[in-house]
């Protein structure tokens, strides 16, 4: 293998990856082991050996390095929690949120009891009010500072992490905010932001809104005046990159930069100066986009390449900008956009030929940028899949048409404005020629998202199944062969091929039982996988209080929780009860899932006025061909063999109770595995408890009735239930739950209380006589 | 330091591993089969031209050398301008891999190794500032560069071209020949009239005004004696 820039940059990536999972003990131990490993090595002098002992040393400082940086703490630490007042100055454009403003801020000094101390450090602002402010104002503000809110449920995107990659460790939530001064920023912002605001002005005047907004954001990667519908569209599609600024535009800016400089048959180092100028300025303008940094570096490489007289080499340019940036900050491992960017790159430069070479058949003209399309598709969907649990299928076409449209777009759009700033009404007919095939590519991504088959929604999958992937397509390319061990082929192949089997039998063999108890709130929602897959999912939580803390529960938390558990299909979801803090979020689960069967409480229906929520979750599960059940006491669910669901109550002789108090209508579930048992209430009170009491519901774990309120949990149900563990599911409300009564009952009994509001999403692992706990915080 | 960041650069860019005529993997800039088919001129080669004679030709002059004065001693060349080795000249030309420079360096050291020459100095081919910055390298300049490795003698880039010439290959020996007058000049600076012998490098050799042109104006400022050589030849009678 020649290319020792590949090697060092995956070891370097490994270190860091290593480390972003492992705890910094671990890294100490896993590092002293590697170390003995450096040392063996070190007794041989060759070649190889060499490559392995550096390999190995940039490994380790990568593990180091992530390290270093992921626990330095903020200045502000101490000041968590409490209320302090700060001066900052406004480092970019105010974002403007749903409900409210989002300020990148700087800050520049903070008042404690009377002293004022310099603390630079990125903060992001959550501002309510009504008062605009811009780019470059020194502000006066005073607020709580606040932790940034991480995961909730496993598999969370995390927020802590991707802020901390970007220098931000605190936001605060302001009160009070007063102008001291505007215009503070230093003068090279001072140009960059003003050259930023001519585009923005020059565009949206030539041009009507959605359009200049499309232009604007091709142009510059502020997409934040591209209305929320095309972004979706463009996203679904999978053609968002040309919206934000990729390395595809660094590459559009640098052909047109060739073209206009061809006539003044500049000498090679020149023109190669005066590229990176300006792409330098570009990159700078728009905020230094990682992506686009990226491409900033590989054209440097380019560029010094042709100038002392080196031949280019993708891969190892690749590589080098990866070094770059990942040793500049490490924590970019946590960005998504870092990611998929090298993702793209790496497919490019190393699927590319192959693809090629495997679709000769195809006619020539479209063979090249089609096999292009399928490299970047085939290498980076297992990101796409795991960042948005969403693969785009029409993209490999689309792209096709839209990067060629992109091209001519930005084109016309840096020309549009070159030409506007110089004489606005001469940009117009520059901009005409951009207005259409923006309609066009407007009109594609539009109509294609309606195609069947545009899109499929995949689950979160172990990530030694992504890993798996990668070999796999590496094998198939023949790509190992190139690494010139020829006297090992026969046994990498071999290697490569039990690897293979047994990762996917890992992932087919049945495993343990796990129950997730989500953090959707205030409601209910726990999702059941058995050993071999199957899937029960008891609510789906909701909003009982709407539009106060929660909107869209079942959408952004119940649905995305289930993806990121690997959920493919739901074989039986259970509603306990007919409110809408539990069956509210069931809605999304339906739309989005194939569901199998759903589970009701058997009563006489047409005795109690249902909710609409309820008449739309029976609609909807008709319409999707789940079969509906109507379940009461001394029914069995068995979701697979070894598990028994017995349902304990609605029991039919005491009906009135439930017709009374829809809570009582609950249906209460204990789940038998084995010697593990758990015991799922719903929201019953006093009533049914004093019922249920006397039956065998002895449990592990048992979800406490009724978000922890006090017309629940009675000293009787507790002590005949005799559980280890009792999980509330509860947050933010004006109900008091949980109530501190109940907190002290459960704790004098000497049981051990998860809240999902203080602990995230809580998982149960068990094979059926030991159990493991796990919460997200 | 110097070693450290040309060990990095050399990491930066890799050194191709693809044969640059059949695109097969091997170590190197080119593999044996390519290099194998490469017709190099071993056999009789006329005196003046160094261009291969046929076997039924008994004179050691070519037909073209009895006729045309040449302003150089004596003229070598590597291979035949044909074939494996005419698109080893375009893929370092036109397709801008400057890194073959250093095989066909090699190929001239192999030529001129048993060659009975004094020269003092390497002097390279320049070719118009127009076209280098289009191109970005003068491949004539590269090979000299790479030849200086081999046989240890300056290179000295003394000659300009100031006549931005049209392309020689679609024009005739007459054409040629009147094309690339005073289209040379020499720059002072190196005191060219102090050396005696100069070997005088090339890409390709046809007719040989390129090369019988730059060798007149060496003559005239002072050179005994010029010698050519060039990587390719075409092919005469």
């Amino acid at each position: 293998m020649k290319n020792f820039m590949l090697l060092a940059a995956i070891s370097f990536i490994v270190g860091i990856f290593a480390a972003s999972k492992l705890l910094p003990e671990m890294v100490i131990i896993l590092g002293s082991f590697l170390l003995v490993l450096v040392l063996a090595f070190l007794n041989r002098h060759k070649e190889t050996n060499l490559k392995a002992v550096l390999m190995l040393a940039i490994c380790l400082f990568g593990m180091f390095e992530y390290n270093v940086f992921y626990n330095s703490e903020s200045k502000l630490e101490r000041y968590t929690d409490s209320d302090i007042i700060i001066n900052c100055i406004i480092t970019d454009d105010p974002i403007d949120r749903d409900a409210y403003t989002e300020l990148r801020v700087k800050s520049v000094s903070l008042y404690d009891k009377g002293r004022t101390y310099n603390y630079t450090e990125k903060l992001i602002l959550r501002y309510k009010g009504t008062d605009s402010f811009k780019f470059g104002d020194l502000i006066e503000v005073s607020g709580k500072l606040l932790n940034i809110a991480g995961k909730r449920n496993p598999g969370d995107f995390d927020y802590i992490s991707y802020y901390k990659s970007k220098g931000i460790n605190k936001s605060l939530q302001i009160q009070n905010i007063r102008l001291v001064a505007g215009n503070k920023q230093g003068i090279a912002a001072k140009i960059l932001n003003s050259a930023k605001n001519r585009i923005k002005r020059i565009v949206f005047k030539a041009l009507p809104k959605r359009e200049a907004a499309m232009i604007y954001g091709m142009l510059t990667g502020h997409k934040e005046e591209i209305d929320k519908e095309t972004m979706d569209a463009f996203k679904a599609s999978g053609i968002a990159h040309i919206l934000s600024v990729s390395g595809l535009h660094v590459g559009f800016l640098v052909l047109l930069l060739n073209i206009l400089l061809k006539p003044f048959k500049l000498n090679i180092r020149y023109q190669g100066i005066i590229i990176i100028a300006v792409v330098l300025f570009y990159i700078l303008m728009i905020g230094m986009p990682s992506p686009a940094v990226r491409a900033f570096i590989m054209l440097a490489v380019m560029l010094l390449g042709k100038i002392i007289n080196r031949e280019y080499n993708l891969i190892a340019s690749i590589s080098f900008a990866a070094i770059v940036m990942l040793a500049a900050n490490p924590l970019s491992i946590h960005n998504p956009g870092v990611i998929i960017s090298f993702s793209c790159m790496y497919s490019i430069a190393l699927l590319y030929e192959p693809v090629n070479k495997l679709m000769r058949k195809v006619p020539k003209p479209i063979r090249e940028p089609l096999s292009l399309s399928l490299a970047v598709w085939i290498g980076i969907t297992p990101v796409m899949a795991w960042y948005f649990n969403y693969v785009s299928l029409i993209s490999i076409l689309l792209n096709l048409i839209a990067v060629p449209f992109a091209l001519v777009i930005t084109i016309v759009g840096f020309a549009g404005v070159f030409v506007g700033s110089i004489f606005f009404y001469g940009s117009l007919y520059v901009f005409s020629a951009g207005y259409y095939l923006i309609k066009v590519l407007l009109f594609i991504a539009d109509s294609s998202i309606k195609l069947p088959f545009a899109g499929i929604t995949v689950p979160t999958l172990p990530i030694y199944l992504y890993g798996l992937y990668y070999l796999g397509v590496l094998f198939l390319v023949n790509w190992f062969d190139s690494l010139h061990y020829k006297n090992y082929r026969k046994y990498y192949k071999t290697a490569g091929i039990i690897t293979f089997i047994i990762g996917i039998s890992i992932y087919l063999l049945p495993g343990n039982l796990t129950i997730n108890y989500f953090d959707i709130g205030q409601g209910d929602s726990a999702c059941i996988i058995t050993p071999n897959k199957r899937v029960v999912l008891i609510d789906g939580g909701g909003s009982a209080a709407k539009g106060q803390y929660y909107n869209d529960i079942g959408r952004r938390i119940t649905v995305p929780a289930l993806l990121h558990q690997g959920v493919w299909k739901i074989d039986i979801i259970i509603a306990t009860h007919a409110h809408d803090d539990h069956i509210e979020g069931l809605l999304a689960v339906v739309d989005a899932f194939k569901v199998k069967n759903i589970i009701f409480p058997k009563l006489d229906y047409d005795k109690i006025e249902m909710s609409d929520t309820y008449k739309e979750l029976v609609r909807l599960c008709s319409l999707k061909g789940t079969k509906i059940h109507y379940l009461g006491k001394s029914d069995v669910i068995k979701p697979s063999n070894n598990i028994r669901m017995e349902v304990l109550a609605p029991n039919p002789a005491f009906e009135d109770l439930a017709i009374r108090n829809l809570n009582n209508s609950s249906l209460v579930i204990k789940l038998v595995y084995k010697n593990f048992e758990a015991l799922f209430t719903g929201d019953i009170e006093a009533e049914v408890e004093a019922i249920l009491k006397d039956e065998n519901i002895k449990a592990d774990i048992l979800k406490v009735a009724h978000h922890g309120s006090s017309t629940s949990s009675t000293k009787e149900f507790l002590e005949s239930v005799e559980p280890l563990y009792a999980i509330i599911s509860v947050g933010k409300n004006n109900f008091g739950h949980p109530k501190q009564e109940v907190l002290e009952r459960l704790d004098m009994m000497n049981i051990k209380t998860l809240r999902t509001d203080q602990a995230g999403g809580i998982t149960v692992t068990t094979n059926g006589n030991a159990m493991k706990i796990k919460t997200i915080k | 330091m110097h070693k450290a960041i040309s060990t990095f650069l050399n990491i930066l860019y890799p050194k191709k591993s693809f044969c640059c005529i059949c695109g097969c993997e091997i170590s190197g800039v080119i593999c044996e089969v390519c290099l194998g088919s490469i017709r190099h001129i071993n056999g009789r080669m006329c005196f003046k031209c160094g261009k291969s004679l046929n076997d039924s030709y008994q004179e050691g002059y070519c037909p073209n050398c009895y006729t045309v004065p040449y302003y150089f001693d004596r003229a070598y060349s590597c291979f035949e301008y044909e074939g494996t080795g005419k698109e080893l000249i375009h893929k370092m030309k036109y397709e801008g891999k400057p890194e073959l420079g250093r095989l066909l360096a090699r190929f001239m050291h192999q030529r001129l190794r048993h060659e009975d020459i004094q020269a003092e100095a390497i002097i390279p081919v320049p070719i118009h500032p127009n076209k280098y910055s289009k191109r970005g390298f003068n491949q004539a300049y590269i090979i000299a560069q790479h030849l200086r490795e081999y046989i240890k003698l300056p290179v000295l880039d003394c000659i300009k071209r100031v006549k931005e010439t049209k392309e020689q290959y679609n024009l005739d020996k007459y054409q040629r020949s009147i094309n690339v007058i005073d289209a040379f000049s020499i720059e002072m600076l190196y005191n060219i009239n102090k050396y005696n012998n100069v070997l005088l490098l090339d890409d390709i050799y046809t007719t040989g005004s390129t090369v019988n042109e730059c060798s007149r104006i060496l003559k005239n400022h002072g050179v005994k004696a010029v010698y050519v050589i060039t990587a390719a030849t075409g092919s005469n009678t």
